[in-house]
């Protein structure tokens, strides 16, 4: 898989509209030229530019994009929302989305400009979240730790969080069926949306066969997956009536450590362990999977990103790395787009 | 008792540490920022109450932290945090309602008299309110208590992994 580090110390990271919004560590939001950046990538990639290269512990030596390179590509920088490391963030054109211990806030997203930008921010919620995830039409799924789960329908309209479960819930996404929740005590569970409201709930233990509440889970679209053991299992969601078939087991080292999080999306899989974290390309090949050494501080996929869906972000203590999960899309087809060549 | 630790130092009077009974704490930050604070053990969080988390270290050593806490002035709004350090190590200093192991312990303040006790803190089922705020977990990251990955996975609900 193809890798550009750019090198700074960022807490967390999110994908918009050609965006790459940069969460700092000292407490700034920066805001570049996603374009620009990969456009640069290319360039030194067909440079043959080694001088660009940064080392790593395992060997591995890769492309990088420093402080003065970077400045170039950015657009505005600001404070975070609220003085608070974001528990979750999330951006769409409604707005840009921040959630931490002091609740939930947004800001406009300004499409032009090149100075600091001091939107005024709104507080949206005085609940105390753990993360947060949105989409357009469905609006923002917030996690609140043992307070349960909310939803705010309409991030256009606004309105108040609606708690949807009183389960413990350290993470939310929507996924097909409805919004799946994952929880750091309890089991996890699936909100199937009827009527337009999240009233069904279908636990871990229902859905997955053989499941005790003490392993990671997630979905993407009707995939499901499951991980404890060191041992991923990925299973086919047919209906809440029938059980789901098991597609494919993947063992890991026992090295990596205990899985932390993972994710899915039509690019392939991402899955966090204490010490590494795994990139499956396609979990059913023994080779579309790579291994990159952790603890990382934050990863992100961008399943929703009409041009860079199959870009995976992972943030270290000093850099943030960008891996696209297919090369073959990375230079055919979404350079293309971008103007690289 | 004196514990003298960099250029700072933390007294404590009484220096015998039992449940229910005052010891004034004395930190001496600076020459010219001295802080003085009563703090009393909580017996809800040493009697086995399923129900309240529990300190699974000695009791010097729980007013040791609450010292630590105010020598390092890891403060937000009106609590103080604490960490049992052991040389660059981070130990567990109790455990949750939820059994599980907790390194980070949260101090309140009674408001008349002004009296402060602590107990662990349950960050893997609450972390919404059971984290550090930003300004300490900074601090603490330029201790080299905490990492920034530990950081991120702390308030994210995952625990404080090793």
């Amino acid at each position: 898989m193809e890798r550009l580090s750019i090198i700074g110390d960022f807490f967390d990271c999110q994908l918009y509209g050609g965006r790459l919004y940069l969460w700092t560590f000292n407490g700034s939001l920066q805001v570049y030229n996603y374009k620009a950046i990969i456009r640069e990538w290319v360039r030194m990639y067909h440079g043959g530019l080694t001088s660009h290269c940064v080392l790593y512990e395992n060997g591995e030596s890769h492309m990088s994009i420093g402080p003065e390179m970077l400045q170039r590509c950015l657009l505005y920088e600001r404070d975070y929302l609220a003085n608070e490391f974001p528990t979750g963030t999330e951006v769409l054109s409604s707005g840009l989305y921040e959630s931490n211990a002091k609740g939930l806030f947004t800001c406009k997203v300004p499409l032009f400009s090149r100075h600091i930008n001091q939107a005024p921010v709104e507080k949206l919620s005085d609940i105390p979240l753990v993360y947060v995830s949105g989409a357009q039409r469905r609006g923002l799924a917030c996690a609140a730790g043992s307070d349960g789960l909310f939803w705010l329908q309409s991030v256009s309209k606004r309105g108040e969080l609606v708690q949807i479960s009183n389960q413990q819930t350290i993470k939310a996404n929507f996924c097909s069926p409805g919004i799946y929740a994952d929880s750091s005590v309890g089991e996890s569970y699936l909100l199937v949306k009827d009527d337009g409201r999240y009233d069904s709930i279908i636990r871990a233990t229902e859905l997955y066969p053989r499941a005790c509440g003490s392993q990671i889970t997630w979905c993407w679209d009707d995939n499901f997956f499951m991980a404890e053991d060191h041992m991923l299992k990925v299973y086919k969601f047919i209906s809440s009536v029938r059980p789901m078939n098991l597609e494919g087991e993947i063992q890991f080292f026992y090295w990596k450590g205990d899985f932390v999080s993972a994710g899915s999306s039509q690019c392939g899989t991402v899955v966090e362990l204490d010490n590494a974290v795994c990139l499956f390309e396609d979990w059913a090949k023994e080779e579309g999977h790579t291994t990159i050494m952790g603890p990382v501080t934050r990863w992100r996929m961008y399943p929703r990103s009409k041009e860079f869906s199959s870009h995976v972000h992972i943030i270290f203590d000093e850099r943030l790395d960008i891996v696209v999960m297919n090369d073959n899309v990375m230079r055919w087809s979404e350079m293309r787009r971008v103007g690289a060549w | 008792m004196k514990c003298e630790l960099d250029n700072s130092m933390i007294q404590f009077n009484p220096t015998v540490f039992l449940s229910n009974h005052p010891v004034s704490v004395t930190v001496t930050i600076a020459p010219n920022n001295i802080v003085c604070e009563v703090y009393q053990i909580n017996p809800h969080h040493r009697n086995g109450n399923p129900n309240k988390s529990q300190w699974t270290i000695g009791n010097h050593e729980e007013v040791e932290v609450f010292g630590w806490s105010v020598e390092n002035e890891s403060k937000t709004d009106e609590y103080y945090w604490g960490v049992l350090m052991d040389g660059a190590v981070c130990l567990p200093l109790g455990i949750t309602p939820h059994r599980l192991s907790s390194k980070v312990a949260r101090f309140e303040c009674s408001a008349q008299p002004r009296v402060w006790h602590g107990y662990p803190v349950d960050y893997v089922n609450n972390p919404q309110h059971d984290c550090p705020g930003r300004d300490v977990l900074l601090k603490w990251a330029t201790l080299g208590i905490i990492t920034k990955s530990q950081i991120a996975r702390l308030i994210g609900g995952r625990g404080w992994r090793d």
